[in-house]
């Protein structure tokens, strides 16, 4: 057992991280590293174990075999101290207003009592619901809740947050501001986000970090830059051509080269692992193949996702 | 974790607990149903003192009220003081015990405090104690008015006895008479059955939190306490019936050809050794309602047995 460390560079430390439902395995050896300072963005197809695997990190379900050391931590009832989470939808006690569930948090969360009221205003104040707060749950609506958990989960300024589908159920002015919340507290208020969704577009806008998890076992991880540029690597190429079977055939020629067809957007997506568009141009052209626009095409957080979990 | 921040969790349930809605119905229903034995007398009483100031010479008071007033008044209290306290307190803690626990689990919100940085024992033992002190609150509610209405309906009574004075019994416990007097004899029954209820409550609310956890359903829990009834009821009916007098008495003749007579003997010491055993569940519905010492232990064995089984499913089990 090891104290939590200030200065420890690992937020999050997931090693062989397992859990079974009788035959199944929901979570696989799962190893993941977060660091200080990161948004994590955790991502899985539905059904990939993200949140059986966060509930396992958080310790409210069992884990078969494991460990899991927040700030360097392994006691996790001690470690809950440097961290927030949300998991799922937010319940709250509806029949109490927002400010008296945050103050019985704060009792949970074994803040000094004279705290209480100024951490409230405090979290209330950040995620936008000054005003709203003596009202009681059950009059909110459901982007007011998630806000609401979010700042149940800033109580006591933890220092690692973990949201599972913290836009779930959202609208897109809800997801917008829920992102930049996010966003927000990584970059001002030097939180450590761990996320899972599987919203890519979203995570791609606001992560740095992703791993990528299918089956219950880690596919890939890594920085997100990285990634994207080794899949940019692989070489993809797009190029138009008036003449579709023409641009084919040269295509077909080229040693080492294959390609995906768009009939309808009368493109051609080329894959050479040793030419650049410049190159595969200069080749089209000395084959008198017409060519009406060329250009690399940029990887995307989805293209990464999809040849991970294929 | 500090005792500060468990008694602020504490503090945080049992506010939780007293702003539901069933719990403060059930606060005045407590007291409401405490106070409609001793009511009853009181309009007994009033009947009786008017009728007593009518009488005509020569005339008893049998012929103006057609009851025994004694007899009347025991009554009532007797059935006010079981029907509140082993039936509607009862019902209610279970109700209350699945409320705190088992609605907890169906709304999730049980998994929002297992995030917090504290060990599952004390958010099971701060449930606990502030079922407890629910329970003390509704007992010292009705103990205080009854009490309160004792020193009204008593105070400047003359020395003797009248049916004004009588109704001191509408402290049910006889508390005031008690507290004036501080003469041991007296005051000892009434602590005896406070203490009785209150032990018998601490009971019903660990069977309660026990099956919340382990059910996880309100609908459960309650049923949970239907159960208790029945197997209590069960129990003390089935040594009820061996134990009564026509059973010892017939008993040997009808089974003479499978039981030695003199096997009766034996069997009855051990009737009467197991009946000390009941737990006091149903105090005064079971033919053996006296209290001993023996049935203290297994109340005692009851209630620490339905905690630590809550506790230990508490500590493993995965939360919604």
């Amino acid at each position: 057992m090891s104290e939590t460390t200030e200065d420890s560079d690992i937020a999050l430390e997931v090693r062989a991280l397992t859990r079974r439902y009788g035959s199944l395995i929901a979570v696989d050896h799962l190893d993941l590293t977060v660091h200080r300072g990161d948004i994590y963005a955790f991502l899985g197809p539905n059904g990939a174990g993200k949140t059986t695997a966060m509930r396992c990190m958080l310790g409210i379900i069992r884990r078969d075999a494991g460990t899991v050391k927040i700030f360097g931590d392994d006691h996790l009832s001690r470690a809950r101290r440097a961290l927030g989470a949300i998991i799922e939808i937010p319940a709250f006690h509806n029949w109490l207003s927002a400010k008296k569930n945050l103050q019985m948090a704060c009792a949970y969360a074994g803040l000094p009592k004279d705290q209480w009221n100024a951490e409230v205003d405090r979290v209330i104040e950040r995620v936008a619901l000054k005003g709203r707060e003596n009202e009681t749950v059950r009059t909110y609506s459901l982007g007011m809740k998630q806000r609401l958990g979010i700042a149940r989960a800033l109580l006591g300024h933890p220092r690692l947050l973990l949201l599972d589908e913290p836009t779930n159920g959202l609208d897109p002015k809800g997801m917008r501001e829920m992102r930049e919340l996010i966003r927000s507290l990584a970059l001002n208020d030097k939180i450590t986000v761990f996320v899972s969704s599987h919203l890519l577009a979203e995570v791609q806008a606001m992560a740095n970090r992703v791993g990528i998890i299918q089956h219950g076992k880690l596919r890939a991880e890594g920085h997100l830059d990285d990634l994207l540029r080794a899949a940019d690597a692989a070489g993809r190429i797009r190029v138009h051509s008036p003449d579709l079977p023409k641009l084919k055939a040269a295509v077909e020629a080229i040693d080492g080269a294959s390609f995906t067809e768009d009939e309808q957007g009368g493109f051609l997506d080329v894959a050479s692992a040793n030419m650049d568009s410049v190159e595969l141009n200069r080749v089209l052209v000395t084959r008198e193949v017409p060519v009406s626009a060329i250009a690399p095409v940029r990887s995307t957080l989805e293209d990464i996702f999809l040849e991970a979990t294929r | 974790m500090t005792p500060v921040h468990f008694f602020h969790i504490y503090q945080a349930e049992t506010e939780r607990l007293f702003r539901r809605m069933t719990a403060i119905v059930g606060l005045v229903l407590s007291v409401l149903f405490g106070l409609a034995g001793p009511g009853l007398l009181l309009g007994i009483n009033l009947i009786a003192w008017y009728s007593y100031q009518s009488l005509a010479e020569g005339q008893s008071p049998d012929d103006l009220i057609p009851f025994e007033i004694v007899g009347s008044w025991d009554f009532s209290l007797s059935i006010s003081y079981y029907l509140r306290n082993f039936m509607f307190l009862p019902i209610l803690i279970f109700l209350l015990g699945g409320l705190s626990m088992a609605s907890e689990f169906v709304g999730r919100t049980v998994r929002e405090d297992v995030l917090r940085p504290v060990p599952r024992w004390s958010l099971l033992l701060s449930k606990w104690l502030a079922l407890l002190t629910w329970i003390v609150v509704a007992s010292l509610a009705l103990a205080c008015l009854s009490a309160g209405l004792g020193v009204l309906v008593t105070w400047g009574a003359s020395a003797a006895p009248t049916a004004w004075e009588e109704l001191e019994g509408l402290s049910g416990w006889d508390w005031f008479t008690a507290w004036m007097s501080a003469y041991w004899a007296t005051i000892k029954p009434s602590l005896i059955q406070v203490g009785v209820t209150f032990a018998t409550d601490v009971g019903f609310a660990s069977l309660a939190l026990a099956v919340a956890v382990v059910t996880r359903s309100v609908a459960a829990t309650v049923a949970g306490l239907v159960m208790v009834f029945m197997v209590q009821l069960a129990v003390a009916v089935g040594f009820g019936v061996l134990g009564l007098d026509m059973a010892r008495q017939f008993g040997p003749q009808l089974t003479a050809q499978w039981v030695p007579a003199d096997a009766w003997g034996s069997i009855y010491e051990w009737i009467d050794f197991f009946a000390r055993w009941q737990p006091p569940f149903v105090l005064g519905t079971c033919p053996f309602s006296d209290l001993t010492p023996e049935s203290f232990i297994t109340l005692s064995f009851i209630t620490l047995a339905s905690l630590a089984t809550a506790l230990f499913v508490f500590e493993r089990m995965d939360v919604p």
